[in-house]
């Protein structure tokens, strides 16, 4: 690799010790940025021989402490040199990409070169890391209509806890041949949602999409938990969306600049969803459109704050920075960044229990004094539904220990409701597992210890 | 302006109103108003209060000079130019209530809204 990717210093320690959340941090002994899948094997090879703690790591936006090492003695491997995206393959419609490649590098490569197709981007930061993203199994702007990322992934090549190199999904025939995962036994469950304890992803094939030609967004503004959700999930059944993001509307007041802390009035709109239709024709558009909109009209008629607002609208009344918040959501989204630190308590929910599960959340965080930043996305056609409680807040102590009990107290709440969380840091995964069925335990200890006989990949992580 | 509303209807009427009255000959002319307009809809009541400038609040302050009556929906069909103004007032969907007490206080904010949609649209790109 060379001396130069190669540190110890007490700064790059420090840097990689820690991260935007309240996790406690902890130092690393080193840090290595491999540029190869040999250079990744012999690392690896050389970790388990040394019984070395190895944490992968690639640009630590997260917000789950989920690169901050848990045990003493770790190595960071940092990916982000690994950024090449290898092929895009028009015909499977799929980009094979290296584990450094961002979602603003997607973006751009695929504008530049492939046009006609699209990936699709989160709410987070544009340097944020594609493949860390699908692993966690995180969300996107077309997840509504797909679910999440890991839905995405066709197959990948791995470096396991011992040093072997193989590959899971189709790819497994060779290079050219990453077009999915069946039907196989579906090995991307042994690495996903398994936050780098099982292997070190070194390449991935992630599916990429028809760029529609006509787009409409629209702006829905709600009231109550119970009309937000129940009207979210009668719209997404009509499967005209490809994308709703539903935020409390103090996110909107933030995006047009108000300053912290920003409060929600109880007579004023409670929640706001930004509604993706598209289509190959304006005729097939203005259908989706209208389909959504009778679903409003229906519930306006017994409500009339309930508001279905066309995007040439928005840009009107809000201004031209609204077309930004649709064009790559991911960067509008500085307002997390307030403050030195950020949070939030994630879950996937049965849609039954996702108005309940956002209202009782609500309430603990407004009892702690936080701004309400929550966000739900309708999942998989409205199968399930995402909610998030975002806190952002100055990392002193006193508040550090706040937001502690705040997401505890968010957590317990929504594992009550059979939510499960994600992305989740490792009190929040002792927790859970804590409650959920044993076997499924103890088959993932089986799993970890069959994979990585020596525990030198992510040791302490999601407490196993 | 003075102040920064705190609720979402402010804001956008701030953001909105705030970028026509950094306009030399529009925001001079302003500055000389005095009136107060608040603003209902099917949310709560806005507040405009023209005094050497242009305050905004939530809530309906007592005895305003105008009171217009509308809804966000009606708003948003003007800002897209799905229906003009006078449209919205022939079918009721924009009522003023002072208006024929106070016409130049009328004519005035109404131009001033419409002033602001229209600078939006244009910076936007749209006709």
């Amino acid at each position: 690799m060379g001396e130069s990717n190669v540190a110890d210093g007490e700064g790059e320690r420090y840097i990689y010790s820690y991260d935007m959340t309240e996790n406690e941090p902890r130092r690393p002994v080193a840090v290595v940025m491999p540029a190869t899948v040999e250079e990744v094997q012999a690392i690896v090879r050389l970790a388990n021989e040394r019984r070395t703690p190895l944490v992968p790591f690639v640009t630590g936006q997260n917000v789950g402490g989920l690169t901050i090492p848990q045990v003493d003695g770790a190595v960071i491997v940092d990916l982000r040199r690994m950024n090449r995206i290898l092929t895009v393959d028009e015909d499977a419609m799929y980009a094979l990409i290296e584990p450094g490649v961002t979602f603003g590098h997607m973006k751009r490569y695929l504008g530049r070169h492939s046009p006609g197709l699209r990936y699709t981007y989160p709410l987070a930061p544009p340097f944020t890391s594609i493949v860390a993203n699908a692993l966690l199994q995180g969300l996107c702007d077309l997840s509504t209509r797909r679910g999440a990322m890991e839905n995405f992934i066709n197959g990948f090549e791995v470096v396991l806890p011992t040093g072997e190199i193989v590959r899971v999904g189709s790819g497994i025939l060779g290079e050219d041949n990453w077009f999915g995962r069946y039907p196989l036994p579906d090995l991307v469950g042994l690495f996903s949602g398994w936050q780098g304890m099982t292997g070190i992803v070194t390449k991935m094939a992630v599916q990429l999409w028809p760029k529609q030609p006509y787009v409409r967004y629209a702006a829905l503004f709600t009231t109550d938990e119970e009309q937000t959700v129940g009207l979210l999930r009668r719209i997404v059944r009509t499967q005209v969306l490809d994308d709703a993001d539903c935020m409390s509307v103090s996110l909107v007041k933030m995006l047009l600049g108000a300053e912290p802390p920003v409060d929600i009035y109880p007579d004023e709109p409670q929640y706001a969803t930004l509604l993706t239709v598209s289509g190959q024709n304006e005729l097939e558009v203005e259908g989706k459109y209208q389909a959504v909109a009778q679903a409003v009209a229906r519930e306006r008629s017994r409500d009339r704050r309930v508001n279905l607002i066309d995007w040439d609208a928005i840009t009107v009344l809000m201004g031209r920075d609204a077309n930004s918040w649709v064009d790559f959501p991911s960067d509008a989204f500085k307002i997390l960044a307030e403050y030195d630190g950020l949070t939030w308590v994630g879950t996937y929910v049965h849609p039954a229990r996702w108005a309940t599960a956002l209202k009782r959340g609500r309430e603990v965080v407004e009892r702690y004094g936080f701004e309400l930043m929550a966000f739900l996305k309708p999942m998989n056609g409205m199968h399930y539904g995402e909610l998030k409680f975002i806190v952002r807040f100055p990392k002193d102590p006193e508040t550090i220990e706040r937001v502690r009990q705040c997401n505890s107290e968010l957590l317990d709440v929504l594992l009550a409701l059979g939510a499960i969380p994600y992305k989740t840091p490792v009190w929040a995964a002792r927790r859970l597992l804590e409650r959920c069925d044993s076997g499924f335990v103890q088959l993932l200890r089986r799993i970890r210890e069959f994979l990585d006989p020596n525990g030198i990949l992510n040791p302490g992580r999601y407490s196993l | 302006m003075t102040g920064t509303p705190r609720d979402l209807l402010g804001i956008i009427l701030h953001r909105m109103l705030s970028s026509r009255l950094d306009e030399s000959v529009l925001g001079a002319s302003v500055r000389h108003w005095r009136m107060t307009v608040v603003l209902e809809t099917e949310y709560h009541p806005v507040t405009l209060r023209f005094d050497e400038g242009l305050t905004i609040e939530r809530g309906a302050a007592e005895r305003p000079t105008l009171t217009v009556l509308t809804t966000l929906d009606t708003v948003a069909a003007i800002a897209r130019s799905s229906l003009s103004p006078l449209t919205a007032y022939l079918h009721g969907l924009l009522r003023v209530k002072g208006m024929y007490r106070h016409p130049l206080a009328a004519a005035r904010f109404l131009r001033l809204l419409l002033s602001a949609v229209t600078g939006r649209r244009t910076e936007r790109g749209g006709a």
